[in-house]
Parts: structure tokens; sequence; C-alpha cells
């Protein structure tokens, strides 16, 4: 007589490891295309939740898995139990909990076929968590022959059958089953597996960083400078001011050397937020170090009264954005469109700069603006007509 | 139910502030007198000028020294049942010069050989500008600008401190960046 089915271990782990590499890899995956797709779109922390709720995510689902594979183990992979006096079945079903369903043989209909046994029920009893019996609606379990041992499945169904006809009749024979005890092996590859999850998370989370590159761990001062490619209508954010590059144009001076023109509109994300022509300078190719030596190759409160070429006439460029303390006035975010004017390199391309802070390798206190760095190509670049 | 009259609540307090804020008036300024009239106080801005002559001093802020002064020509007047007097300070106007907020000039600003031509510029420590009751007395208001912005002057008055909008100087440009 075998009174229980239990799946294999062997099996079981299989598909448990398989199921954490999906989610692992579709974990690391799902980051990689986080990081591509936000890359040209500079928002406060935008990436960075992104990131960490889909990594929360994941590894709420891999506990999940993890957590439901060991309250198997713990039990030995039992899922099938004939009750002592032979009047019906347990079925064990392992979620987060260990759940236990009843059924009399009276409410179960067991068929057996080429693929496995099929367990269907009319009603079951489930005891809740102060052990009181609930009844359950029908429902169908359908065991495949590949997850539990060879014969086992035969076996119970015959068991079971001739409890049902009121164990009459002869003893059913029992094929023989391999023993399904544990190979000391197992458990070694079990630990170098586990070891080689909490690898592949730490590395994950390691992408999920260098992606938002917003890690507070490094104290450089260099991730508090956003970097962004331009492109035409870019809308970058910094902590305190919100950029809409409407129009960036490439003219020419009155004197002959080549300008950059930004037209565009800014909104404060905060009260104390301010702005002037100071905040933006060009440099030929940014770095940290540049910016430290204040090398810059133009500032835009050097070219604030330029006047422009077009068509062979000399014109002033209007509403260009002032200094801080002009005329002896407040240096508020303007509401219109404003221009910025820049001197600009002769070269394919060069990096804009919105100081929003004062940068000597530190990062900006909290009453501070963050730094913006975009690349700019020159071709991309308007030319007014 | 409690929801349904807190949307409520909301939405009448969003459309009472807006409607608050509409009050808030713009003109154009088209080369005639323009008179602002609030509890009485009556503002007129008879007319602006940017001047070629005297120019601001040079200052860091100006490297290009391209900057000019602009005066507004004024005059205040206050008729009321209820008032002595009309204070005015000058707090109450601003310029906005394009994108660039400017307050009124102060005598910081080394602005001596303006103050000699036009000696009626109300500085900023010239606080407390008083008007009596059934007169009227004319000033001016000087900033110092970029000539070729939009110059919109912006004067707080009344009771409710409303700010008025004058714009006295429109530029009318396509490409954003050079007048038409």
């Amino acid at each position: 007589m075998q009174t229980t089915l239990s799946l294999t271990a062997e099996r079981i782990s299989k598909i448990w490891r398989q199921i954490c590499w999906i989610i692992v890899a579709g974990s690391i995956a799902g980051n990689i295309l986080i990081h591509f797709r936000t890359k040209n779109y500079i928002g406060t922390n935008h990436t960075f939740l992104l990131t960490i709720t889909f990594l929360t995510f994941s590894t709420v689902l891999l506990g999940y898995v993890c957590w439901s594979y060991f309250t198997m183990c713990q039990s030995n992979f039992k899922l099938l139990e004939l009750n002592q006096n032979g009047a019906g079945i347990w079925i064990t079903q392992y979620q987060i909990r260990k759940k236990q369903l009843y059924i009399p043989f009276e409410w179960l209909t067991i068929d057996q076929s080429n693929s496995g046994i099929n367990l269907s029920w009319t009603h079951a009893i489930i005891f809740n968590r102060k052990k009181r019996p609930r009844l359950q609606a029908r429902d169908t379990l359908f065991i495949r022959k590949g997850w539990v041992t060879a014969n086992s499945a035969a076996n119970f169904f015959n068991t079971v059958t001739y409890f049902q006809n009121g164990a009459t009749g002869p003893v059913p024979v029992m094929k023989p089953v391999k023993s399904a005890k544990r190979p000391k092996a197992r458990r070694k590859t079990n630990q170098q597996f586990l070891l080689i999850l909490a690898t592949a998370l730490i590395c994950n989370a390691g992408i999920s960083l260098i992606a938002t590159k917003q890690s507070p761990l490094i104290v450089s001062g260099n991730d508090f400078h956003k970097k962004a490619n331009f492109k035409q209508g870019l809308v970058v954010k910094s902590r305190d001011i919100q950029f809409k590059i409407n129009k960036a144009y490439a003219a020419t001076s009155s004197n002959g050397h080549p300008l950059l023109i930004l037209n565009m509109n800014a909104k404060p994300l905060k009260d104390s937020a301010s702005l002037d022509a100071s905040n933006f300078t060009l440099y030929k190719h940014w770095t940290a170090v540049e910016e430290n030596n204040q090398a810059n190759y133009s500032d835009a409160e050097h070219h604030i009264g330029e006047s422009i070429q077009i068509n062979g006439k000399v014109k002033p460029v209007v509403n260009v954005l002032g200094n801080d303390g002009w005329g002896s006035g407040s240096n508020e975010v303007p509401t219109n469109s404003f221009n910025v004017i820049l001197k600009r390199p002769n070269q394919a391309k060069f990096d804009l700069v919105y100081e929003g802070f004062y940068y000597q390798f530190n990062k900006p206190d909290k009453y501070e603006d963050t730094s913006i760095v975009l690349h700019v190509k020159t071709k991309s670049l308007e030319v007014l007509k | 139910m409690k929801i349904k009259w807190f949307l409520l609540f909301t939405c009448m307090s969003a459309f009472l502030l807006t409607s608050v804020q509409a009050q808030a008036k713009t003109y154009r300024y088209q080369q005639h007198p323009i008179t602002l009239k609030e509890s009485g106080q009556h503002i007129t801005i008879r007319s602006y000028q940017i001047l070629d002559h005297p120019e601001p001093s040079y200052s860091y802020d100006d490297t290009n020294e391209v900057a000019a002064y602009l005066l507004v020509h004024m005059t205040a007047s206050l008729n009321s049942r209820y008032d002595d007097n009309l204070t005015l300070y000058s707090s109450d106007f601003e310029l906005l010069s394009g994108p660039n907020a400017t307050d009124v000039l102060s005598k910081d600003d080394k602005i001596s050989r303006l103050l000699s031509v036009y000696p009626k510029i109300m500085t900023r420590e010239h606080d407390g500008f008083k008007v009596k009751n059934g007169h009227s007395r004319n000033f001016d208001v000087a900033f110092q600008v970029y000539p070729n912005n939009r110059q919109t002057l912006i004067v707080s008055m009344g009771l409710l401190n409303d700010n008025q909008r004058i714009i006295l100087h429109d530029v009318k440009t396509t490409n954003g960046v050079t007048a038409d």
C-alpha cells in the first residue's frame, strides 16, 4: 500500500532553479532596458525610482518562489496523503503558508491517464488559521507523471481506488518505487546555486546603480552634474528648475565669431529658485577638473548685448537673460521665454553647462541647485534665417 | 459623500482663486497716456523714454555696455472720501525688461548725472512719496534696461495691491531671437 504521493525532489529543485534564473535574467534585462530607455531623458530621480521599483518587484517575486520552495522542502515535497481511516485524502498546497485541503471520497473523482492522474472534487474542506473548517468550491488538480517518481502515481491511484470501493476485494499489487532519498551531493549543488544567485543579485544591484548614475556612496561631486545629449525641444530638470530648450541656433556675431543662441523657457520647481546669465557656460569638452578650474570656453554673462548677422544685416538679440544684480533687480526665474548667448568653438561637438552651484569638487548644499551638462553636436543646431 | 463635498469645495476655492487673480489687468501703451484707477488712487503713465544720454556707468553686470536708462513719466493723484494722503513707495514699481525683473534705481547706482537732468526721479531712498487728497503730483521712475527687450511696467496699487501690467515697448519676433 502506498498512502502518500510526493513530488520528485530533483525535478522540483530543477524547476525551481529554472524559475529563479528566469527572474534574475528578467531583472537584469529589465534594468538594462530602463537604462537605455531613460538615457536621454533626464528627470530628477526618474530612472532611480523606476529601477528601484523594478528591482523590488523582482526581489519580492524571487523571495516568494524561494520561500515556497523551502516550505516544500520542509515537508518533503508531500502532495497527497490518505487519511488515517482511509475515508478521504489530504492535499497540501504550497504558497507562502502551507495550506491543507481535506476531501472525503464522496466528493472526489480520480482518473488515471497516460500522462498522469487527474483529481477533481465538488467540495473540499480547508482549515483556516484558527483551525476552523471552511467549505471550498469545486476544483481540479492534475499531477503529471514526470513530477513524481516512476510508478508512484499508479500505486497511489490503485490505493485510493481500493479504499474508495470500501476496501474490499484483493489488495492491489504495488509496483516497485525508487527510494526518494536525498543524495548528499545535491545539498552542495543547492548551496552553490544560492551563492551564484546572490552574486547575480549583487551584480544586478550594481548594474542598476551604474544605470541610475545617482550612487549616493560616491562623494566626488560629479553626481550633481546631470548629463544629457542635446536635441531640439529637450526638457531637462535640475533640482530647482525645469528647462525647456525651444530652439538652439547657430549664429555669427557682428564681429564674425560663431555663436550659440538658446531660446528656452524655465519653470521653477522650488520657490527659492533663481536664474541669471552667469549660470550658463560653454566648454570645449567638459570635465570635472575643467569646471573646477573654471576653464570654460565662454560664458553667457559676457555676451548679453550681442548682435548677430542675418542675411548680411546686423540685428540685436532680444529678450536676453541678464545678470544677477542687474539694475539691482532680483534674479527670479523668468516666466516668459528668454535667450542665452554663448560663443561657440569651431568644432563638431561641445558641452553646454548649466552651473547650478559653484563647483570645487564639492556637492551642492541643501539650498543650492544641481548642474546640468548637455552634449551638443554642432550639426544639430538650426541656422537663423 | 464626504469626498463629493471635498471635491466641490476644492473646485470652488480653485475657481475663487483664479477669479481673484484675473482681476490684475494688462494695458498696452500706445503713445497716449494711460490712467490706472484703484480705490480713488489714480496713476497716469504719461510717457516713457529710453535715454541715449546719460548712459549708465560701467559695471560687471553689463560688460558690453549696452544698457540704457528707461524713464517713465507719471502723475499720481488721489480723489477719495476716506483718505487724506496717497503714499507711494518705490517698491510699488517694477520693470520686466525681457526676462529680467528690475527694481527702481537707487542712489547707490551712481545716477547723479541722471538726477541732475531729471530731478523728479523717485529713487529707492525716496520712499513715502506723498500726494494730498484732491491734489496731483508728477514724478518719474527710472530703471536700467536692455533697450532691445520687451519692457513691461508692473505697478502695485490700491487696497488689494493689485499688480497692473503696462506693456510699454513690445517686441514682435517670429524666431524668438531677433525682432522682425
